[in-house]
């Protein structure tokens, strides 16, 4: 990181860092003070069900299985009312390639980053995203980077985000341990300033889509 | 400056992103006391350096980066902890009321 610029500095810059980084400009969807036309925002990214499940497939994503509980129903139906007690399912989502149902929202992610032709992505995620991420950059071979915020103010490292920041390391990421605080979101949009990279945060239309086909897997499987 | 370790060794670095008094406006009083530190970054060593001095590491994704030098070939010591005292015996009171249920022998 050769950024040497203020908070204040980096921050009055956001709305452009991120309409860079996205190939998006949110501002078009603003309804009003408050709204903002979410439906349109998703249409527009073109990707439909259907296609997000034929992109996440590439990669070997979704399509996990569903597993009754036959235990866990029995457990609840010993203290459950006479004739109650549903059948417990659990849908695998650790079978997806990172561990987790996060793969669904990175594969849509790192599909249009390679599409709009960028060279990495970065993100900014303590959690399995950040595996996810770096999973799915691995197999599109972009560069990846990840921003962790990891340690808490006495400098300990948290276990759950230590063994992310592993990981994302052994998937081949750039991984950023920062020290608890707001200002991860500073610094990852320096890194985004600096590295010209995709914004891959869990909060833009392809990673929200990507999420879609977990609800439609469920469905037909019943 | 003693030079010890080779360049290409995998390495970590430590660098303050914000000094204390620079840190956003909305941070609490005690927390604009402290830096933000970019605490642990893993890259291969750029040039020979020492622990405790400033060196350059270039990062996996190919990015210069510098800082000092904290560790070299850094551990991974984050684990499961101890087990929890309360959930030892759930297991034997699960197959009890299973077995009761006729569910399992």
């Amino acid at each position: 990181m050769t950024k040497k610029s203020s908070y204040q500095e980096v921050m009055a810059q956001r709305a452009e860092i991120v309409k860079e980084s996205l190939g998006l400009d949110y501002a078009q969807y603003t309804v009003g003070v408050l709204a903002f036309d979410y439906e349109r925002l998703l249409a527009d990214t073109g990707y439909d069900v259907e296609t997000a499940c034929a992109v996440q497939r590439r990669t070997a994503v979704g399509n996990t299985p569903l597993v009754e509980l036959e235990n866990i129903t029995e457990l609840v139906r010993a203290v459950a009312r006479p004739g109650k007690g549903s059948r417990i399912f659990v849908k695998d989502e650790a079978a997806n390639p990172s561990g987790s149902f996060k793969d669904r929202r990175a594969a849509l992610s790192l599909h249009e980053a390679k599409k709009q032709g960028y060279d990495g992505v970065a993100v900014a995620t303590s959690g399995n995203y950040g595996a996810a991420v770096a999973s799915q950059a691995a197999k599109a071979g972009l560069r990846c980077i990840v921003v962790q915020e990891a340690f808490d103010s006495h400098g300990i490292a948290q276990p759950e985000i230590a063994e992310k920041t592993r990981a994302c390391e052994a998937y081949g990421a750039e991984v950023i341990r920062l020290s608890v605080g707001p200002e991860l979101f500073y610094v990852f949009l320096c890194v985004l300033q600096e590295t010209e990279y995709f914004n891959a945060s869990l909060y833009t239309p392809y990673a929200i889509l990507g999420i879609e086909t977990l609800g439609c897997e469920s469905l037909r499987s019943r | 400056m003693a030079e010890g370790i080779a360049k290409g060794t995998w390495v970590e670095i430590y660098r303050i992103v914000l000094p204390a008094g620079e840190r956003a406006p909305q941070v609490p009083e005690d927390t604009q006391h402290v830096p933000l530190e970019m605490r642990r970054v893993k890259g291969f060593l750029a040039a020979p350096a020492a622990l405790g001095e400033e060196a350059e590491i270039v990062t996996p994704a190919g990015r210069c980066l510098r800082g000092t030098l904290v560790e070299v070939n850094p551990v991974y010591t984050n684990g499961f902890g101890s087990p929890i005292p309360k959930l030892s015996a759930s297991g034997s009171e699960v197959r009890t009321i299973l077995r009761k249920r006729g569910s399992i022998r």
